[in-house]
């Protein structure tokens, strides 16, 4: 599918803010936080079932939720989320491909994804502190100190 | 009479444990001698590179993205130059285009190679474990002389290569080549005739294609379930539509296929080598970039030797990322590993089975290194 | 030198364990025991338990997660035992903990700082030979020879 084949079919979806061809074989598309999952089933049903990855970037006033698809065009749909309570429907149900990379984003970033089983939080380790996000800019990256005995 | 919820028990594999190369938890629940359920904990090596990236600079993270993975280091680099690359908007030279496929098509027999042993050894078969890694020795020796070191070869730098090749270097290549394609042929008819690989590896790990398309999984785990996709072909980078080659798959599904998959690939591989050492254009090798990149976005993927590897940088027109984000094939794997080990009515996972199954998926752990933990799907 | 120091020098056997690496150092380790560099001439056999191993080869930055575990395992050999840290990761944390400037937030800055090391063999990753060389000497030490 071409670029510009893609922007045409998705022009009549609803909540879509901005669509733009990046290059070649690069979309972005975004989206607002209600019509997410409705955008994902529509690029889904057009042939965009491949997750390739899922990125949260904290950008201070609010963080972006980027969901790239596709295995020879890529579509990136972005969703802007509030920092302060970042909650988002869950795309696992209709990608599965997408199910361990949000967990990820939720033990990294602290992105909460609604309408899926939430799993037994699972730090980095055992013994990360709760609420503290390592990929948020407030965090800043120390090595652990030294220990000779375990608990 | 026991319900069947008090048959099924929990056994961790791991982290320590013969059949594993990387620390990795499966804590694998059974009923009997069949596997029924799995839950992966892969967060062992995980080490917080990338936050670690938006600390130092492009040139620095060369060094720190390289050791994501020492195995596929030359893929990692090359996609990561790719996405810093696409943000300067700056043509790469032909010669440094086609230098970088020869490296990676090396570093790709390297790691299949390395599987092959690997695989080799996980059933029971150490002979032909120590045959494989003797010959890898041979490519190995080529990365050597190509860049310097035989594992991090840091081949890659931003703008294009390090280190330009004399005649005498690509008649080296052309030589371990020719040396190595026999060999990769007779461990090919080895694997297809011989019946203890074919009794361990036949019908084991079985991943329907529908499967594979529904967890995403990607490189040769969905090759081998007979979907013809791989980046080279589908979003092609470097120069890759200039070199021609086949896409290999395979309708097996099972182990076994993955393992021919991979075998055909390394001769792909060796075939693409020679075309480019044959047409090599002359040349710069570098094309000068500035320090500071210019803001935006860039994303980048390359099909590395697992499958599907994708970079994510986003530059706030400093010399360090904002945020640098990788996307590694065994992380997108992971679920199909899970279905893979699940029974599921007349297809039965028994526990000597586990490691074969994920050792098929050739996994790099410390690659998925930013998950945490993942349960059954 | 007794019993147990003589059969320790003419055969070491050896336990891997990766406490994070990017498999680079584990690659090598393994090279070691193949036919062109060939461990088994020291008598050195890779082992799966931490309870039949003399040598434990320790690779990788030493994760949060994976420090509890190396001090178990290094818990549960029995004396005599000797700990060879193979690569820059686990001398230092590597390129990792990067000195202290920008370090990752999940590693520590090399493995003595979790249980005593009695060789460190550098490079990134260093060579089958180094390897080799490193387990050689730290073989040699046992029995009371002072090189």
């Amino acid at each position: 599918m071409k670029a510009e084949d893609l922007l045409s079919a998705l022009s009549a979806s609803e909540g879509i803010q901005e669509m733009k061809v990046l290059s070649e074989r690069r979309v972005m598309v975004v989206s607002s936080r209600e019509a997410y999952r409705s955008v994902v089933k529509c690029l889904a049903e057009l042939g965009f079932n491949h997750v390739v990855a899922i990125t949260g970037v904290d950008m201070g006033s609010h963080i972006d939720l980027l969901l790239h698809l596709g295995t020879s065009l890529m579509a990136t749909v972005r969703v802007k989320l509030d920092p302060s309570a970042p909650k988002i429907a869950s795309v696992s149900d209709i990608l599965p491909g997408a199910e361990m990379r949000e967990r990820e984003l939720h033990d990294l970033l602290g992105v909460e994804f609604e309408g899926r089983p939430q799993l037994a939080r699972f730090m980095v380790s055992e013994d990360w502190p709760t609420g503290v996000f390592p990929l948020r800019k407030s965090f800043v990256p120390s090595s652990p100190e030294p220990r000779r005995s375990n608990p | 009479m026991s319900s069947s919820y008090e048959r099924i028990f929990d056994i961790p594999i791991g982290p320590q444990h013969p059949a594993l190369k990387e620390p990795a938890m499966l804590r694998l629940k059974v009923d009997g001698e069949h596997v029924v359920g799995v839950d992966l904990d892969v967060s062992y090596n995980h080490r917080g590179i990338e936050k670690a990236a938006e600390y130092r600079t492009y040139i620095q993270n060369l060094y720190l993205i390289e050791r994501i993975c020492g195995i596929c280091n030359v893929a990692q680099t090359l996609t990561y130059c790719l996405a810093v690359e696409s943000l300067h908007g700056k043509e790469i030279p032909p010669r440094a285009r086609f230098l970088r496929i020869i490296a990676e098509e090396i570093s790709r027999i390297n790691s299949h190679l390395l599987w092959l042993g690997v695989a080799a050894h996980e059933i029971g078969f150490d002979t032909f474990f120590m045959h494989v890694w003797l010959d890898r020795e041979i490519t190995l020796g080529l990365m050597e002389a190509l860049s310097g070191n035989r594992i991090t070869s840091s081949y890659n730098v931003i703008g294009g290569v390090r280190r330009d090749v004399t005649d005498e270097l690509l008649a080296r290549i052309r030589k371990g080549l020719d040396e190595l394609e026999p060999r990769v042929k007779r461990y090919r008819e080895i694997v297809l005739t011989d019946r203890s690989i074919l009794k361990r590896t036949q019908g084991v790990g079985l991943l329907s294609p529908a499967d594979a398309v529904a967890t995403s999984a990607v490189g040769p785990t969905l090759r081998a379930s007979g979907i013809r996709s791989d980046v080279r072909a589908d979003d092609p980078y470097s120069s890759h539509d200039q070199v021609p080659f086949n896409v290999v798959a395979s309708d097996g599904c099972d182990a076994h296929a993955r393992i021919l998959v991979r075998l055909d690939e390394i001769l792909e591989s060796i075939q693409m080598c020679r075309y480019c050492v044959q047409k090599l254009p002359s040349g710069p090798i570098l094309q000068r970039l500035l320090r500071r990149t210019p803001p935006g976005e860039g994303l980048s993927r390359v099909e590395a030797p697992r499958g599907e590897l994708f970079h994510y940088i986003l530059s706030d027109g400093s010399d360090k990322p904002y945020r640098c984000k990788v996307s590694t094939p065994t992380l997108a794997n992971l679920p199909a590993l899970v279905r893979m080990l699940t029974s599921k009515g007349k297809y039965v996972v028994n526990i000597a089975d586990v490691p074969v199954i994920l050792a098929s998926i050739d996994p790099c752990f410390s690659c998925a290194a930013r998950v945490e933990k993942s349960g059954g799907v | 030198m007794g019993i147990t120091d003589w059969a320790f020098r003419k055969s070491p056997w050896i336990l891997h364990f990766n406490t994070g690496s990017c498999n680079g150092c584990d690659i090598e380790i393994f090279a070691t025991l193949t036919p062109k560099y060939d461990v088994e001439r020291l008598g050195a056999l890779l082992k799966g338990s931490p309870r039949h191993a003399d040598v434990l080869v320790v690779s990788g930055p030493v994760t949060r997660q994976a420090s509890g575990r190396i001090l178990r395992i290094y818990e549960q050999m029995p004396e005599p035992k000797k700990v060879v840290a193979v690569g820059t990761c686990c001398i230092s944390g590597g390129v990792f903990s990067n000195g202290g400037k920008g370090p990752c937030y999940n590693v520590y800055p090399g493995l003595d700082s979790i249980i005593p090391v009695d060789a460190y063999v550098p490079g990134c990753p260093p060579k089958p030979e180094a390897i080799y060389g490193g387990l050689a000497k730290v073989v040699k030490k046992v029995g009371g020879e002072k090189k």
